[in-house]
């Protein structure tokens, strides 16, 4: 079997005698470990594989040096044992001595060398400590084993999804399954304080979540379980540990006193422990009420928890000792069939699937899209170490041939090769954990440097970035994998020089020199066609954005502010919410400057998509699918003005289109043309919603087409219903006006909370940053591949540079015979400079075929570039010769100035 | 080589169970597995988890050090292989403690027994 096999390679680190009296019996006790881990999630396998690695390597290494101190303290060993392991741990700290010394003696090399090997293991460190704090590590909670998380699953048989409170009741009425069940729901609410009201995450929860997942409260009490009955208590909340520390200064007099949350005053009892921000990883919440206080703060909750339709909740359990997550699940299922039976509208064909809750990150539908992105972007800064790799193993190839004297030595007086390969491999891995150092505090820098790139979401998104056993670890085992990776062929390499030539002192025949140039020349090509591939995809990407911002959104960006404000949680009746608006927008269109006021549910280019059927007579959809459908949004009269949308055909809404009215939308050019052709479409009719529950609606207009999702796209089926005629939930003001759109939107806010400062303001800004949020991927891949593709090219020139210097150096002689002999100096410099230039080029092809085929998965998230877009191409390329003529350049230069008889004069 | 060896096993017999106190904690439960019986490595490795509920967890190479030392001070003796009831066919060497081996243990226990009456004079743990 493999892994056995790796185990007895890896017990070659032991000493021999060792090896031969406890190996057989060592690997056995391994198989029988191996085996009965091997059936394990794989965090179990990982876990596994650490610990063998840690044990061989920390026991391998006391036995060496056992060996040592066995001899110091005189006890009577066998005469053989001795002399080997003495020699063996000799040798290692010799080899160690005489490594740094030489490390000391071209600091030249070993900086760079050390800057090479830190950039490029910082690069894999950071992406890894992200993607650790993000899939890898566990949330708080007390043996995580046992908990697991409980889905229903969809009618489709597939999507998980969430489960609703008379569910979880039945699920967690299973004493048999679990020795404790909860479940939460993630919640805005409205937090109002001295300067107005925000909105705020928080989550709805049993009240015994905390005791059961084993969490413990750094302050105050954990709930009880009468605050769990509606009614029983006042309100209670308990507030994360970083949100007392920010808004408190970690005042302990919080705990005891009031707060004000979606209005009511809510009792705060307990702060969470420290570094627990929810369950949800990377969705912070700031307070926890238990079902007794949500429906006192939220009088919707008690009909939403009444409802075994409503599918909203998130539940965990605990397993009892004993059972495993299949019987959990199989037990479930048969308790779903029944509830189907029983409930047959609400819970037909509904199963369940339980996790281990190791395995959910976010949600078991988001997280399949997570780890092959982590994967991606893995194998990215893989590449990039890659480079650095090559480059330090070229860098060493040179430098062990400036050896090969004293090797050649060293070898005819009967060293054995295996000791000189061990001494260079000891070099090269004391680089890489010099490197791996350095690569540490780059990472912990250039993580933070990535992560400060908050989307501009509502909701705060926090990824804890602390260095735990995992990261370091990783950057321990790639420091020295690196390190023996780039050290191994050039120490393979150097031991075996021929030896009568060099002894001789002759240089090099023409046959030798190339057979020992084509493997460093191999390792500039590669180098410098994965720069190349990083570089073109980076510009593509660059170019991709420029394109974006460039569109036309086909709406006004320039003078607009806008603020989006949540009435739901403010206001119980939909006419104080419409009252509101309705004075709102009074007040700002007489306010000085302001041209026009308009509001709508959902502005363009928000992230998502808010989409309803179309029904049309006479027309029926495509096969395959079950219904047209378009994306819509709410509009008040003055809302196309306001944004300059034009009107094509037709009228805009007005105040006469309300709730005792008709209903009436307005559609988009291209969903006009798109069903009815070139017919007049205003009058024409349609039925908006599922097939089941249409609104029979009359078209009175025709917008021009807008940018609705993304920048890129191209015109799609848009229409508008009256803000009269929709239910005002959320509602986004835009005003336009002569002033400066950011002094806009702060009134929009003043104004705002002077009428009513328990409404919370969801986002706030001008039109253009709005605009700009929906650009932060794209922007942020382009940042990323930018960055690692300059990396990747600085690092193939530093290696270019390196292997050209050195190389001069190597041929000192050889030039030196040649200006003698009558060249120029420009003549010697050209030669190398060209020489350089000629391997870059290989290098350039070679990378432009990779990234054509690399590039082509990636085309549909670029906007307008076509993935050989030549200008691209032609312009990385150019960069990469330009810098790489210089990298050839500077040393050639250095060469062609040195004076013709000292080299001559040098061996 | 042979005279090295005859010294060898002189030097071995003429220790004193004390002499080889304190014993490192991982010897210690070595000799405890295998004062029960004869226990082949992922055995006693087992063993040692189970009394110990999960918090003593042996690696392999820890194990195999521990074990080299104890045979080669005489204290555990390895045993030819034979089959272990827990794998099918698979042949595992077995260990077996030496009665020297058992008089050393027993030192030990009896060096931490008075050691944990000390403590108990002295009030630091409760208990008979």
């Amino acid at each position: 079997m493999l892994a056995h096999r790796v185990y007895r390679l890896l017990l070659h680190a032991y000493p021999a005698d060792f090896r031969e009296a406890m190996g057989g019996d060592m690997a056995d006790t391994f198989l029988d470990r191996y085996r009965s881990v091997r059936r394990s999630a794989w965090p179990g396998l990982v876990t596994f594989w650490w610990r063998t690695l840690w044990d061989v390597a920390v026991n391998a290494l006391l036995e060496h040096r056992e060996r040592h101190r066995t001899e110091a303290r005189g006890r009577t060993v066998s005469h053989l044992e001795r002399s080997r392991g003495v020699m063996a741990l000799s040798n290692f700290g010799q080899d160690l001595r005489y490594s740094v010394r030489r490390l000391r003696k071209s600091p030249g090399f070993t900086t760079l060398a050390v800057t090479i090997m830190g950039l490029g293991i910082g690069a894999n460190t950071a992406i890894f400590s992200i993607v650790n704090a993000v899939l890898f590590r566990p949330l708080p909670f007390e043996n995580p084993s046992e908990i697991v998380r409980i889905f229903t699953t969809d009618s489709d048989g597939r999507t998980p999804s969430a489960v609703s409170y008379p569910d979880f009741v039945d699920y967690r009425d299973q004493a048999d399954l679990f020795s404790g069940a909860v479940a939460h729901e993630n919640v805005f609410l409205s937090l109002t304080g001295s300067d107005g009201s925000e909105v705020v995450m928080g989550e709805f929860l049993c009240a015994d979540y905390f005791s059961v997942l084993g969490l413990v409260p750094a302050v105050g009490r954990a709930f009880t379980s009468e605050e769990d009955e509606p009614g029983a208590s006042d309100p209670v909340v308990i507030m994360a540990h970083e949100t007392w520390q920010r808004r408190y200064g970690g005042d302990r007099s919080i705990v005891g006193s009031t707060i004000r949350l979606n209005g009511r005053l809510v009792t705060v009892v307990g702060i969470g422990p420290k570094g627990y921000a929810g369950s949800t990883v990377g969705i912070t919440s700031e307070y926890w009420l238990p079902w007794g206080s949500a429906v006192q703060v939220e009088p919707d909750e008690a009909r939403r928890m009444e409802s075994r339709g409503n599918r909203s909740l998130m539940m965990s359990a605990r397993l009892q000792p004993g059972v495993t997550r299949d019987q959990a699940e199989a037990a479930l299922n048969v308790l779903a069939r029944r509830l189907g039976a029983e409930y047959p509208e609400t819970n037909e064909n509904r199963s369940v699937s339980v996790f281990p809750s190791n395995q959910v990150r976010l949600h078991p539908m988001i997280d399949s899209a997570l780890y092959p992105v982590a994967g991606l972007l893995m194998a990215v800064v893989g590449l990039v170490l890659l480079v650095a790799c090559s480059n330090i193993a070229n860098l060493l190839l040179v430098r062990a041939a400036s050896l090969r004297k004293e090797v050649a030595i060293r070898l005819a007086i009967g060293a054995r090769r295996s000791r000189l390969v061990s001494q260079l491999l000891t070099e090269s891995t004391l680089l890489g954990a010099a490197g791996g150092v350095a690569g540490l505090l780059i990472a912990v820098w250039a993580a933070r440097f990535i992560v400060s790139f908050k989307p501009p979401l509502p909701i705060p998104v926090v990824i804890d970035l602390s260095l735990d056993w995992r990261v370091l670890g990783f950057t321990v085992v790639l420091s020295v994998i690196t390190g023996v990776l780039f050290g191994l062929a050039p120490a393979l390499r150097a031991s075996r020089p021929d030896l009568v030539p060099t002894l001789k002192d002759e240089t090099h025949s023409f046959a030798v020199k190339n057979r020992r140039l084509s493997m460093r020349n191999l390792l500039v090509v590669s180098q410098v066609a994965v720069s190349l591939v990083l570089l073109i995809g980076a510009g593509l990407f660059v170019r991709s954005l420029i394109n974006s911002q460039r569109a036309e959104p086909g709406f006004e960006t320039e003078r607009i502010g806008t603020a989006t404000f949540n009435l739901e949680v403010a206001y119980r009746d939909d006419v104080d919410a419409r009252e509101f608006m309705r004075r709102l927008t009074e007040r700002l269109e007489v306010y000085p400057g302001v041209e026009a006021v308009g509001l709508s549910d959902r502005l363009p280019l928000t992230i998502g998509a808010q989409i309803n059927g179309v029904h049309i007579e006479d027309l029926a959809p495509p096969p395959g699918e079950d219904e047209f459908s378009a994306d819509f949004a709410s509009a008040s009269p003055g809302y196309f003005r306001t944004m300059g949308i034009p009107i094509l055909r037709g009228r805009a809404f007005t105040e006469a289109d309300n709730r005792d009215a008709p209903s009436v939308a307005i559609v988009s050019a291209t969903m006009a043309r798109r069903f009815w052709g070139t017919e007049d479409v205003v009058g024409k009719r349609f039925g908006r919603g599922n097939r089941t529950n249409q609104v029979d609606t009359e078209i009175v207009g025709v917008a021009q087409d807008i940018k609705v999702r993304s920048l890129g796209e191209n015109p799609r089926s848009y229409f508008y219903i009256p803000t009269g005629q929709d239910n005002p939930f959320i509602v986004s003001v835009v005003v336009r006006s002569s002033a400066d759109p950011a002094v806009t939107a702060n009134v929009i806010r003043r104004e705002a909370r002077a009428l009513d400062s328990s409404v919370p303001v969801m986002e706030s800004g001008t039109m253009t940053e709005h605009v700009g949020v929906v650009l932060f991927i794209p922007r942020m891949g382009a940042v990323l591949l930018l960055g690692f593709g300059i990396l990747a090219m600085a690092l193939a020139s530093l290696g270019l540079y390196g292997v050209v210097a050195f190389s001069v150096t190597q041929r000192t002689r050889e030039l030196g015979v040649r200006m003698a002999l009558g060249a120029r100096q420009s003549q010697v410099v050209n030669m190398v400079v060209a020489q350089g230039l000629a391997l870059v080029s290989v290098g350039a092809v070679v990378g432009l075929a990779l990234s054509a085929l690399a590039m082509r998965p990636v085309v549909t998230l670029l906007n307008d570039v076509s993935p050989t877009d030549p200008i691209t191409l032609g312009g990385m390329s150019l960069l990469l010769i330009v810098v790489a003529a210089l990298a050839s350049y500077i040393p050639a230069r250095r060469a062609a100035r040195s004076d013709p008889l000292m080299a001559l004069r040098s061996e | 080589m042979c005279a090295t060896h005859v010294v060898l096993s002189m030097t071995s017999k003429d220790r004193t169970p004390e002499s080889f106190l304190p014993l490192r904690p991982v010897e210690f439960e070595i000799l405890l597995v295998l004062a029960d019986g004869d226990q082949h490595g992922y055995g006693i490795i087992q063993q040692t988890e189970d009394r110990t509920e999960g918090k003593l967890r042996l690696e392999t190479g820890t194990l195999y050090r521990a074990l080299r030392r104890l045979s080669s001070d005489g204290l555990v003796k390895p045993s030819s292989k034979r089959p272990a009831p827990d794998l099918d066919d698979e042949r595992r060497r077995y260990f077996s403690i030496t009665p020297l081996g058992r008089r050393v243990a027993a030192a030990e226990a009896r060096r931490m027994a008075s050691l944990v009456d000390t403590a108990r004079a002295r009030s630091l743990i409760g208990g008979a």
